[in-house]
């Protein structure tokens, strides 16, 4: 039984495509949030800057107004306000400057020590004022007043600087803006063509065997069982269905096989018995011809016997010679009509033939033998013979004044005996000897013209299982040459 | 459809997709990116240093060419430094000031245009008690505790000037002398140098005499009023020297609006484009003295990081000076030209 492999089955390959599927809508999901997020972390970037040194600014502004509020006053709520604002403005510095990596920084690193130098001078200033050093705290406090000055250049330059880039940032991100969202676009266009391919992946791959199946079914549906067997290449379920479709097929096209040979055979068989009867049927057509032309047989044989008993008697020798040769040619007729004999027997038979002619016409009818005597143990249809040698005598030297000979040739080669009945009477043509040939057996009872000849032609026939086994070759007055080809039986 | 061109389909979109992804990051990253600021150098290395170049904004020695010499040898050692350029009438108190900057911004070295005054000379000392490197241009100072001096030997420039000038008027005459003074009279000893080398020079060419010296003020036109006098009480001036470009620009209006051109020799100071282009056409400036300002930043720069790594260094650095004449124009002016292709 075929195996499917759990690893595409069509549940684990819907599996994968839907996945697939799904991990393309995330990537464009996650893809946009980054994209935002940067945009968002962009925008922060720009103002965040500005909103520091804004604070740093507002700190510096109090501070200052606190020292100077102290250094007037000599207020403790100053002074408290002061500490307050100056570690205030201490943290929010803390972490503002760690390397210079460009001109921002550096910025930023001089704020931050000018704020550490402002602080020591302001302290300065407010230690030197509890000392009633007004010479001193105001020297600090000029100082630290002049520091405040570089702070506050220093927070707008670089205001100003980040202001210009923003501005150049800003251009640039809405061109960018532009391009990303053309890049979107596309990415969502190429998403859509690659979910598209996925989904004709799956459909095709799912709706082609079922095509195939389909068709092979009609196929069927119609009586051809030829078709080609059902290939899928996944190992899935539809392998399964598949291979159980074409052991299906093939199973009925091989019975429907056995059933046409069976039948085949039948109509053979049937045939066969066919024929046998058509040759029995022959058979008793010959026989019917034998007692036509010898009135009774049986009859004739008794009166011959007679005639011999009758002939010795009278010491008649030459009578009783022929009596007995006629009554030998009428029990070789009588008892060989319905089996085999030997080609030995046929040529016995027509030597005595012969001697029957030789009484009737002396030397005007002569008769040559060429015998092959290997051939002789040949099995045959009997009365093979006769009928030609009786053809050639009545039909082709009966009329003739001067008579003729009758040639019997026996020739053994490889694969075949060829017996040749040869006359030297008037002969026939060839449209003639065709027409004798090629009437049907059916034609039987309507001529009895060339009757002789059918009925051995299809004797041997049915004998031998072969066709071309007879052959006339014939000229207007050159006689009539009749070939019989009786081919070697395999033991 | 063919399972290959399917897949071979999905593999190209897959391709595809993935460059888009890649390039919408890299250009959203670049614009994070935007708002960082550029680096100082391409390299983004940290800087080591931060040293502020107080300058003088109407001195052209601070021009492109110096500031870039300041560039290159601030990108070599990893210098930040910060140009803050004074000017105004009481830049004493400016320069001042923005050495007091230094000190509260905690930078480690000044690289200043110094004047030769007591309370410069005072806060120098202060600087360089304080761990700030104090490297001078335009006044030596030897008697501040300053690193170094950069700038050209003005002695120098004085033999080569007066040089041109007898070459221009063929060793035969008499010749002034157009000094530029900036916010206050230079001082004795600078003006002794640049005249020393005059004076050094015309000792070959007896029939050739230095007659007066002239100080100019601001701007161009006092340029102009002041050659036009010398043309009108010193008929016998045949030669004029000027020791800066504004100042040779305006004595070459002066000339040729007076038709003095083939009467006066004129040498000027300088490369700037105008100067050039008189001197290829010929006839109105004869030469130009010609400082390597660009020089003068870079060795700045060097001698900072020199001393803050050795802490010896030499007192004084003279920077190369050159005379451009219609001998050595063309390749000048190719030289400045592939430099400034360079540059961009």
């Amino acid at each position: 039984m075929t195996k499917i492999n759990k690893f595409s089955s069509i549940r684990n390959n819907m599996i994968v495509y839907t996945l697939s599927i799904i991990f393309l809508m995330t990537v464009l999901s996650i893809y946009s949030l980054t994209i935002m997020e940067r945009y968002q972390g962009q925008i922060e970037a720009m103002f965040e800057k500005h909103i520091y040194l804004s604070q740093v600014g507002s700190l510096m502004i109090e501070l200052d107004e606190d020292l100077l509020g102290f250094l007037s006053s000599k207020s403790s709520t100053r002074l408290n306000d002061y500490i307050i604002n100056s570690e205030k403005l201490e943290i929010l510095v803390e972490d503002a400057y760690e390397k210079t990596f460009n001109a921002e920084d550096m910025m930023m690193k001089n704020i931050v020590n000018l704020i550490d130098a402002y602080v020591i001078e302001a302290d300065k200033a407010i230690a030197y004022k509890r000392q009633r050093n007004v010479i001193k705290y105001y020297e600090h406090y000029q100082k630290s007043f002049k520091i405040k000055g570089f702070i506050a250049d220093y927070i707008d330059q670089l205001n100003n600087r980040q202001l210009n880039r923003n501005s150049v940032t800003y251009t640039q991100l809405v061109r960018q803006i532009v391009i990303l969202q053309n890049i979107t676009y596309m990415i969502v266009i190429v998403l859509i063509g690659l979910s598209l391919m996925i989904v004709y992946l799956i459909t095709s791959r799912m709706v082609k065997p079922f095509s195939h199946l389909s068709h092979a079914a009609e196929e069927i549906a119609l009586g051809n069982f030829d078709t080609e067997d059902i290939v899928v290449e996944s190992e899935d379920e539809f392998l399964l269905l598949a291979t159980a479709f074409n052991h299906m097929k093939n199973s009925i096209k091989s019975y429907i096989g056995e059933i046409k040979k069976n039948a085949e055979t039948e109509a053979k068989l049937k045939d066969e018995q066919l024929k046998n009867i058509k040759m029995e049927h022959l058979l008793d057509n010959a026989k019917l011809y034998a007692l036509q032309s010898q009135i009774n047989p049986h009859f004739l044989f008794n009166t011959i016997n007679a005639g011999v008993q009758m002939s010795i008697m009278e010491r008649a020798t030459k009578t009783s010679q022929f009596f007995q040769t006629m009554a030998s040619l009428f029990r070789y007729n009588i008892q060989k009509m319905d089996s085999s004999c030997t080609l030995q027997e046929e040529i016995e038979n027509i030597k005595d033939y012969y001697e029957l002619l030789k009484v009737r016409f002396g030397d005007r009818i002569r008769f040559q033998f060429n015998i092959n005597s290997e051939a002789l143990n040949m099995k045959v249809p009997p009365l093979i013979l006769q009928p030609l040698v009786e053809n050639a005598y009545v039909h082709g030297l009966s009329g003739l004044e001067e008579g003729g000979t009758i040639t019997i040739n026996v020739v053994d080669e490889w694969d075949a005996t060829f017996i040749t009945v040869k006359d030297t009477g008037k002969g026939m043509t060839v449209n003639v000897a065709d027409q004798i040939l090629n009437k049907s057996r059916d034609d039987y009872e309507h001529t009895k013209f060339g009757i002789g000849i059918r009925n051995v032609r299809d004797r041997l026939e049915l004998f031998f299982h072969q066709s071309d086994l007879f052959k006339i070759e014939c000229e207007k007055g050159a006689g009539v040459k009749i070939i019989m080809k009786i081919p070697h039986m395999k033991e | 459809m063919n399972k290959r061109i399917t897949f071979t389909t999905i593999l190209i979109l897959s391709m595809i997709l993935l460059f888009l992804l890649g390039m919408g990051l890299y250009l959203s990253n670049s614009i994070a990116e935007a708002t960082k600021g550029e680096y100082l150098w391409e390299s983004m290395l940290p800087a080591e240093y931060h040293v502020m170049a107080i300058l003088d904004k109407s001195n052209q020695t601070y021009d492109l060419s110096f500031k870039e010499g300041l560039k290159q040898s601030s990108e070599d050692y990893k210098i930040a430094v910060e140009i803050i350029m004074f000017e105004g009438e009481n830049v004493e108190d400016e320069v001042l000031n923005i050495m007091d900057l230094a000190i509260y911004a905690k930078a480690d070295g000044v690289i200043v245009h110094a004047f030769d005054n007591p309370r410069i000379i005072n806060k120098i000392d202060e600087l360089m008690h304080l761990g700030i490197a104090v490297i001078t241009l335009n006044e030596d100072l030897p008697q501040t505790d300053r690193v170094s001096y950069v700038g050209v030997n003005r002695y120098k420039i004085g033999l080569e000037a007066g040089g041109a000038l007898a070459r221009a008027t063929n060793g035969v005459g008499k010749i002034a002398v157009i000094e530029q003074q900036n916010y206050q009279k230079l001082s004795n000893q600078q003006q002794d140098l640049l005249l020393l080398g005059i004076t050094d020079a015309l000792r070959d060419y007896p029939s050739l005499s230095f007659e007066l010296v002239r100080y100019t003020k601001q701007g161009l036109l006092n340029a102009e009023i002041l050659a036009t006098e010398i043309a009108r009480d010193y008929p016998e001036i045949n030669g004029i020297f000027c020791t800066n470009a504004e100042n040779t620009l305006g004595v070459v209006q002066v000339l040729v609006d007076n038709n003095l051109v083939n009467r006066i020799a004129l040498v000027g100071y300088g490369d700037d484009d105008e100067i050039l282009g008189y001197i290829e056409r010929g006839k109105i400036i004869e030469s130009s003295v010609v400082t390597d300002y660009k020089d003068i930043g870079k060795e700045a720069l060097k001698v900072f990081y020199e001393y803050k790594k050795n802490s010896y260094v030499p007192s004084y650095i003279n920077t190369a000076l050159q005379v451009i004449d219609e001998e050595n124009i063309a390749a000048y002016m190719t030289e400045k030209s592939e430099a400034y292709d360079k540059n961009q």
